[in-house]
């Protein structure tokens, strides 16, 4: 049942319809919320913060609005609209509504607790850092220059209890990431296992965004009796990430923690890489990635092919290396190096679905300080990490890289500043693990391309492939941890 | 919370990171004077860890590129100071004499100066080395951030580069232009030049400054071809090397000897190598011996060639193998065609064929030398021995031939190495020289060869065994691979071959169809044909004669007295008619009148013959027969003698004559030619057989004498004696096999230009058949290849041919520019 | 001499800042770069002299863990598969210091 191919979400129509309903007044929404916001908080700005969608969609005329399309549902005065709306769907929890009937002055602050405790962060310091963002997140308001997430991370240190203070910090959340703060939440409160923000205009995805979908729940559909059989469904949450559209140039690590995501989407972005850390993601069906800016694609997608549930790969458009145009140092098909020959002649039905090796880039080593190195000739091969990676990895593994800012990092010495911030982005990543051996690792020492085909899972499942198909063979880039990690070499 | 993290942080760099900022003066006092310890070979009392430690509290101070800097130039001071003064003493003024040395004190004092030179500059490049190495590890760390931070080379690679620029390249005085190096490279290629003349240099020493070259780069980045060595010393090798090869070569010719040139050349190649090895760097090995292909051989191999005396013929005649071999080794390094060594081996090849084809023919005709040659072809009589002489001729040309191939085959797979190059260039010339016109006539090589291998199947092949005998015919067959008319030589093949199977002259039919097999390997299947036809009709006469035999011995009355037949009917598209019926250009000969015996045997078999096989026209071909005829010879002392004689048929026939007429009585030339109608030629010969020939009178003539004449009587002799019970008499200069006169030879050329038109026609034909339009050059291209198995066609004759059959409305001119022909259908 | 003699020594004493002296073998503590060249026989610095290396600011604590894992790298050089060293949180960015100064 869970293995089931799931059908792609229906099209939304509220993207479409609500910048077209509100095209002629952007400026008066503004004033309107501004002045909202200048109240104190009392009801659940995160709900209402779709209204402003509209506003902000102008800005970005043609681009799809996800939230603003809520704009239809509602009638009358807001406050009115919203409680008639909630009994409407009658999805809402029951804690909701019990928070509804509370005054909206505990709210803010409740809700971002609530995140929190979910978040489960542990580090006392982070979860400062973390209720800020929440708090932030929570707040409504327009960004007039939008702030960058490292600012954010300073805030912390200011005094910041009081209103104004909430202020400035509200308006220094970018409008895309509150939306999407709100349909998160959104889709907490109703259960709803399919997140879209798709189209939301986010240039990074903010800490703390994702991370409370690891918690998600169903909840179970109340239907007026008499009670049929298809009323009762599962529970278990089928989680799907619609993260497609927005202007993503890197995922970050948050991502790969919600390890019951079905289905990923995040086409039309600006990613040059996927990290390898999606190997977490085993539950993975469906991942679409076409459109974006990759030249290779990381290893462990394939290992999800492999290992059988991830059944549904898009990924082309993308300026992927071509093989006729990248130096192969062996080939694994029978058919020379022609390409045009490289066509399918293998085994017929159950073998033919699986993905081909058709080649393998050389390989290229790193010393233990991601300085490349050009002669190979001789060098050791062991698998020993350096005592350099063997510290690296259990600082990644620490609660330090969070706790030592950037400014800091360039105080020490310059080669440990280096492998310090290699450490800090891999850690942001999700982290890695060796293509050969498993092990976890910081710092790569080899990395080669090597060359499948996985035709018959790209855009789904159609059938296995046919005698003399021509291979389509898709780059993915493997890493080692170490030197003794090579083509070719014994796996663990 | 964030401070009290932060300050858990900033705990591991306690300890670690230096607090005072003006450090960096008194760490680099220390390391300072710690490097020039070092320089001086006193680093025993040093720390490394000290030192090591200084400059990475140096460079933890941001001041790496300043630590960069200073070592730099501490270095270069030393160099400067030190190190070049040293090496610039240790230069004695002789080593600056530019001129070449050839008294040879001065040679002697030069060379122990430079030793002195090359061990002083030996042992600076190493300290340096050494020191520099040791240096290097101290300053391990800075290095790790300047090449990663700063991109910037080693401080090794520095250092490298000063030694360079500061010694090597430093002039020795400061008024001169002459460099270290300059002198360093004097000296070097001196030594060469002392070791190339013969005498004993210390190449360990030489070998090390060598290292030196190749351990220092032009550029910082190190890469193998900015090495020193290849940059500056190598060129200048290879331009000392060029001239002294240069003048090497002229004075090796100047010995006049060709041996001498190629061993020492070979000599000089390994030396070459040697040195390469033991005394510069295998880099140059290649380069070097180019240098010698170039200078030493290429432009001399030549000259050396065709040395008077010595040269390539000289080996060649006199089979000097490893002369020859070392002539072709040096030439195969230079040249993959070996042009001229392969030109001289022609020449010499063809030179010697033709030799062979000289004395051929002298010995073919002495007799014509004393009397008029065309007296000794026309009288049978006197024929006879220049006939015999010139088969004899033929087959000693053939033997030289291969005795010449079986020497020129043993230079090949010895000196040449079985070269495939010279192997057809050998044989390109043994078939020039075979296909050679000889003086006005054609080539008789075909003619030559099919006698050789008459010779050999009549005779030659007796009491020799089979592998002897499969030896002997290859050998035949290899010189038929050189013959380009092969379909002469088939002519002359069948019609010797007619003969032997008629005359039954064959010593074995396995050898004969041996040699078919092999030649229908050598040349094909089509080639082969009509001879293998010609074996088939024996064959089949075999069957018919024995079928004949015993339908008559069913027929007939068993008392009667029979003549016996053998018969071999032939099938005569197959067989060389015109041979057998001798005169065919006369008119239509009248069959020859059989005795009445005889007349009922044919005629009894050409019933036989004609009721198996319908519609067949035999034609009797009495010149080609035999009889064996039984003879009683009354003696005038009563005594009756017989004697079985095996005769021609015509001679049986006009021996029968004489049964009918009394003792005593005789016939005239012409009464007998009246009633046999044998033809005159024949005729005479067989009369000059029977009345003539000295051992085989059977008849008597009147007048005695050696012509026959029309008028002369013929008469039976009775007193014919001979010690034999069976008698054999031949034919004058009728049924062996020899080389043609001239107008037989005419016969031939002008039979063989009938059947090649014939040829070519066909040939025209099949190809515009297929072809439909065709331009002229590429008929005439394709007619050449479709024919050159079988022959050479005439240019002007396929012109004629093509003309004929546009006149026959075969062809058609379809264009004029270029001249294109089509096909009438 | 005296140094090439004691090249051939198998164990070499590695000292801290803070005075704790540990002996390994030679070829152990050669995991090292740092230390490698410290006692390179041909150099002829008394560290290579004497056998002795004294590592003036690493800590004891420190060069234990650093000891540590000579052993571990001398033990699973040639393994296929290579068990995790533990390494405490605390001391990550001491070791990674010391990993870099002595080029490991």
């Amino acid at each position: 049942m869970d293995h089931e191919i799931p059908l792609p979400p229906p099209p939304r129509i509220r993207h479409r319809s609500s910048p077209t309903r509100h095209p002629h007044a952007p400026r008066n929404h503004h004033r309107y919320f501004d002045d909202r916001s200048s109240q104190p908080p009392s009801s659940d700005p995160a709900l209402f913060s779709s209204d402003d969608i509209p506003a902000s969609g102008l800005e970005n005329y043609h681009a799809p609005v996800p939230a603003g399309s809520r704009k239809r549902r509602y009638r009358g005065t807001w406050w009115g609209e919203m409680v008639k709306d909630k009994d409407a769907k009658r999805k809402r929890a029951d804690f909701k509504d019990k928070r509804l009937v509370d005054s909206g002055v505990w709210m803010g602050s409740d809700d971002s607790g609530f995140l929190l405790s979910e978040g489960d962060l542990g580090e006392e310091l982070l979860k400062e850092n973390a209720n800020a963002n929440a708090n932030g997140d929570n707040r409504i308001g327009n960004a007039p220059g939008a702030q960058t997430q490292t600012q954010m991370q300073t805030q912390p240190q200011q005094p910041q209890r009081g209103v104004g203070v909430f202020r400035r910090l509200v308006e220094e959340e970018p409008r895309e990431q509150q939306i999407a703060r709100t349909i998160v939440n959104d889709c907490l409160e109703r259960g709803e296992d399919s997140v879209d923000l798709s189209g939301g205009n986010l240039r990074t995805i903010p800490a703390g965004l994702l991370l409370p979908l690891q918690h998600l729940t169903k909840l179970p559909a109340i239907k007026e009796p008499p009670i049929s059989e298809d009323v009762y469904s599962s529970l278990q949450p089928f989680l799907r990430l619609f993260l497609a559209g927005n202007a993503l140039s890197s995922i970050s690590g948050e991502i790969f923690e919600l390890d019951a995501l079905r289905v990923l989407s995040l086409r039309y972005n600006k990613l040059t890489e996927i990290p390898p850390a999606i190997r977490k993601l085993t539950l993975l069906q469906e991942v679409n990635i076409s459109v974006n800016r990759l030249q290779y694609l990381p290893w462990e997608l394939l290992w999800l092919i492999r290992k059988g549930d991830l059944k549904h790969l898009t990924v082309r458009p993308n300026p992927l290396q071509q093989i006729e145009e990248q130096e192969v140092a062996q080939w694994h098909v029978s058919s020379s190096s022609e390409m045009k020959s490289c066509t399918y002649d293998g085994p017929p039905p159950e073998e033919a679905w699986a993905p081909i090796h058709v080649a393998t880039g050389p390989v290229t080593r790193y010393n233990a300080e991601c300085v490349r190195v050009e002669n190979e000739g001789g060098q050791e091969t062991g698998r020993v990490p350096s005592l350099r990676e063997v510290s690296l990895l259990a600082f990644s593994r620490s609660a330090y890289p969070d706790l030592i800012p950037d400014d800091e990092m360039e105080s020490f010495p310059t080669l440990m500043a280096r492998l310090l911030r290699a450490a800090k982005e891999v850690r942001s990543a999700g982290g890695r693990s060796c293509s050969v051996c498993h092990r976890g690792f910081v710092v790569a020492r080899t990395e080669w391309i090597e060359w499948w085909d996985c035709s018959t899972y790209e855009n789904g499942l159609k059938g296995p492939r046919g005698s003399g198909e021509k291979l389509r063979p898709l780059p993915f880039k493997r890493l080692g941890c170490s030197w003794g990690c090579v083509p070719g070499a014994a796996a663990v | 919370m964030a401070l009290r993290a932060r300050q858990k942080i900033r705990a591991p760099r306690r300890g670690l990171t230096v607090t005072k900022t003006d450090d960096f003066e008194t760490n680099w006092k220390d390391l300072s004077s710690s490097l020039k310890k070092i320089h001086t070979k006193d680093a025993s009392n040093l720390s490394f860890e000290q030192l090591y430690r200084n400059s990475y509290n140096i460079v933890l101070m941001m001041r790496g590129e300043e630590l960069y800097e200073q070592i730099t130039l501490l270095e270069r001071e030393w160099l400067e100071e030190e190190v070049q003064k040293r090496v610039t003493a240790a230069i004695s003024p002789s080593l600056l004499l530019a001129t070449h040395v050839d008294v040879q004190d001065q040679a002697n004092e030069r060379r122990e100066a430079g030793e002195r030179f090359l061990a002083v500059l030996k042992e600076a490049w190493e300290d340096h080395q050494l020191c520099m190495g040791m240096i290097t590890d101290v300053l391990m760390y800075m290095d790790r951030v300047m090449s990663t931070d700063h991109r910037k080379p080693s401080i090794y690679v520095v250092v490298m580069a000063l030694f360079r620029d500061h010694v090597l390249r430093s002039p020795i005085r400061p008024d001169t232009q002459t460099t270290v190096y300059d002198v360093l490279e004097s000296t070097v290629l001196f030594m060469i030049q002392l070791e190339r003349s013969g005498h004993i240099i210390d190449r360990a020493l030489i070998r090390h400054c060598i290292y030196m070259l190749e351990g220092l780069y032009e550029t910082i980045t190190e890469e193998e071809s900015s090495k020193l060595y290849l940059t500056v010393f190598e060129p200048a090798f290879l331009e000392a090397s060029r001239k002294f090869y240069q003048a090497e070569g002229r004075r090796l010719l100047e010995t006049g000897d060709a041996a001498t040139f190629c061993k020492s050349a070979t000599e000089r190649l390994s030396e070459e190598t040697e040195r390469c090895i033991d005394t510069l760097s295998s880099l140059t090995e290649a380069k070097i011996k180019d240098v010698l292909d170039n200078e030493l051989i290429k432009n001399n191999i030549a000259e050396v060639v065709k040395l008077e005396g010595t040269g390539a013929r000289n080996m060649l005649d006199n089979d000097r193998i490893d002369n020859l071999r070392s002539v072709y080794v040096l030439s195969a390094r230079v040249d993959s065609k070996k042009t001229p060594l392969t030109t001289a081996v022609q020449r010499r090849i063809v030179e010697m064929g033709k030799e062979i084809n000289a004395s051929a023919i002298a010995a073919a005709a002495p007799s014509s030398a004393g009397k008029k040659p065309e007296a000794g072809e026309k009288k049978p009589s006197e024929k006879e021995k220049p006939v015999n002489q010139q088969t004899v001729a033929a087959i000693k040309w053939v033997d030289d031939i291969l005795g010449l191939k079986q020497k020129f085959d043993n230079i090949w797979q010895n000196a040449f190495h079985g070269d495939q190059v010279m192997q057809s260039a050998i044989t390109s010339s043994f078939s020039e020289f075979i296909n050679l016109s000889q003086g006005a006539a054609d080539s008789r090589s075909s003619e030559y060869l099919s006698l050789f291998f008459d010779e050999n199947l009549k005779k030659g092949i007796k009491g020799k065994t089979d592998s002897e005998v499969d030896t002997l015919l290859d050998n035949g067959i290899t010189l038929l691979r050189y013959i380009k008319d092969k379909d002469m030589f088939e002519a002359y093949y069948k019609k010797h071959l007619s003969r032997r199977l008629l005359m039954k002259r064959s010593v074995s039919m396995d050898a004969e169809r041996q040699m078919i097999s092999k030649m229908k390997m050598e040349v094909g299947n089509q080639f082969t044909q009509r001879l293998e036809a010609m074996f088939k009709d024996m064959t089949i006469s075999e069957d018919l004669t024995s079928s004949y035999k015993e339908h008559v011995r069913q027929s007939s009355d068993p008392d009667q007295k029979r003549v016996e037949l053998d018969i071999n009917v032939l099938t005569s598209t197959m067989w060389p008619m015109e041979i057998m019926s001798n005169v065919r250009s006369e008119d239509v000969q009248l069959s020859c009148i059989f005795p009445k015996e005889i007349e009922s045997v044919k005629q009894s078999f050409e019933q036989f013959y004609l009721g198996k096989h319908n519609g067949r026209k035999l034609s009797w071909q009495a010149s080609m027969g035999t009889a064996d005829i039984r003879a009683t010879f009354q003696r005038s002392n009563g005594k009756t003698q017989r004697h079985e004689l095996n005769v021609s048929t015509y001679a049986m026939i006009i021996l029968l004559l004489f049964n009918d007429i009394p003792a005593g009585e005789s016939l005239t030339y012409t009464e007998i030619q009246a009633q046999t109608r044998i033809p005159d030629h024949d005729l005479i010969r067989n009369l000059q057989s029977l009345a003539v020939a000295p051992k085989t009178r059977v008849l008597k003539k009147d007048p005695m004498s050696k012509d026959v004449k029309p008028t002369d009587k013929f008469f039976f002799n009775h007193d014919f004696q001979s010690p034999f019970m069976k008698v054999r008499i031949g034919v004058v200069s009728g049924s062996a096999n020899k080389v043609e006169n001239q107008d037989q030879r005419k016969e031939t050329e002008k039979k063989m230009s009938e059947e090649r038109g014939a040829s070519i026609e066909a040939a025209i034909v099949r190809i515009m058949k297929q072809r439909k339009t065709l331009i002229h050059s590429q008929l005439m291209n394709e007619v050449l290849t479709q024919l050159s198995a079988r022959f050479v066609p005439d240019v002007n004759m396929i012109k004629k041919r093509i003309e004929s059959l546009i006149d026959r409305e075969y062809l058609e001119r379809v264009e004029e520019d270029p001249p294109t022909y089509g096909y009438v259908a | 001499m005296s140094a090439s003699k004691l090249a051939q020594s198998e164990y070499v004493t590695l000292v801290s800042g803070d005075g704790f002296e540990f002996v390994i073998p030679r070829s152990t503590a050669c995991v090292s770069g740092t230390i490698r060249r410290m006692l390179e026989p041909s150099s002829r610095f008394s560290e290579a002299v004497t056998g002795r290396c004294v590592l003036e600011n690493i800590s004891g604590i420190v060069l234990e863990k650093v000891c540590e894992y000579f052993c571990y790298n001398e033990k699973n050089k040639n393994q296929t598969y290579v068990p995790d060293m533990d390494i405490p949180p605390e001391l990550c960015l001491e070791l990674l210091m010391a990993a870099d100064y002595l080029d490991t």
